[in-house]
């Protein structure tokens, strides 16, 4: 886990600069991993810590959990990484996901290794619940 | 009932061994889902509350079916998540108003409490399209060794005009969980979180 935490820095800062920058404008995030043939889900696990608590300090000291999923499999799988809001889970308009995949990984002997970002709710949400405008903040809840 | 459903299907996958290590008491994760008609096909409909009704009616359907499916009682189930598929005469809306309003309440009634938040993705797909349904601890959510997921498909939907329904729930974590964290015995499980 210690040696993916410069990845996850990088990968996160990556991921900040492609969405234009500046890290205030990002409000959703989520992570996973899919693991080649020859490993097990466990490796997979292996990114939960330098892989969340990355964007989570890149992002200005996020309170919440950062959602993720994780499997075994082929080359160019599809992994349906989960989104919610940086701060407070229940943000009802952020709940959402992006499915994401790599031709060619993970071969049998590596992992793909996922981080998501997003600004702003899901398109059209009206589903009411709590809003981002109204998080406490200091939980990660709500 | 407000759903038209066309079909349920229910997964079991059971771990008896994990690279080349038995597991036991082995784990189980079960799948729970429905493939109902989109009420709102093909239409932008700025009110979706028939949706939401449905999810609450699903949520209890599916909670059930998939701790049934397991074969344990409620409070046996450790873990849980949900999720959907839109077809594409839908919305990606249409699968928040399914699953965030009211599916939760039921869900939680199936798998007695459930402190935690449900961890949900959603997606536009098609017939066939998999899905992975993210899973995190019933009661907290740090708990390290249960943040996981199950892939699921039914081959002959979502058709344009439905929307597949999934709830997940499992009575173990991982199968060699080792990197830490929280765990399932030390969860207090109050606050939803720890």
């Amino acid at each position: 886990m210690e040696h993916l935490k410069p990845l996850g820095l990088e990968t996160a800062q990556a991921l900040i600069d492609r969405l234009g920058g500046n890290a205030e404008h990002i409000d959703g995030f989520g992570k996973g991993a899919i693991v080649g043939a020859a490993g097990e889900l466990e490796h997979g696990a292996l990114w939960h810590a330098p892989g969340g608590y990355a964007m989570r300090e890149l992002l200005g000291d996020s309170k919440a959990i950062v959602p993720s999923t994780k499997k075994v499999g082929p080359a160019g799988t599809k992994l349906d990484a989960p989104i919610t809001h940086i701060n407070a889970s229940y943000v009802r308009s952020h709940f959402n996901s992006f499915e994401v995949y790599l031709p060619g990984a993970p071969q049998q002997d590596e992992i793909v290794l996922v981080l998501v970002m997003s600004s702003g709710p899901r398109i059209h949400a009206r589903m009411g619940g709590l809003k981002a405008t109204e998080i406490k903040g200091e939980d990660g809840l709500r | 009932m407000k759903a038209k459903v066309r079909k349920y299907q229910v997964v079991v996958e059971e771990t008896l061994r994990e690279i080349g290590i038995a597991i036991t008491p082995p784990t189980h994760k079960a799948t729970a889902m429905a493939v109902i008609e989109n009420p709102f096909a093909g239409r932008y409909a700025e009110d979706l509350s028939l949706l939401m009704d449905i999810g609450a009616e699903l949520g209890d359907i599916l909670g059930r079916k998939a701790v049934a499916a397991l074969g344990i009682d409620a409070p046996q189930a450790q873990s849980y998540g949900k999720a959907a598929i839109v077809g594409s005469q839908g919305e990606l809306e249409h699968a928040a108003a399914i699953l965030h309003p009211k599916l939760g309440a039921p869900l939680r009634a199936a798998v007695e409490k459930g402190a935690a938040l449900v961890p949900s993705v959603k997606k536009m797909g098609t017939l066939g399209t998999p899905i992975d349904v993210p899973l995190g601890h019933k009661d907290a959510a740090y708990v390290r060794s249960h943040f996981d997921g199950m892939e699921v498909r039914v081959p002959d939907a979502p058709h344009a005009n439905e929307i597949l329904v999934c709830v997940s729930v499992t009575d173990s974590g991982r199968p060699l969980p080792r990197v830490g964290g929280l765990t399932h015995e030390q969860a207090e499980g109050n606050d939803g979180l720890r």
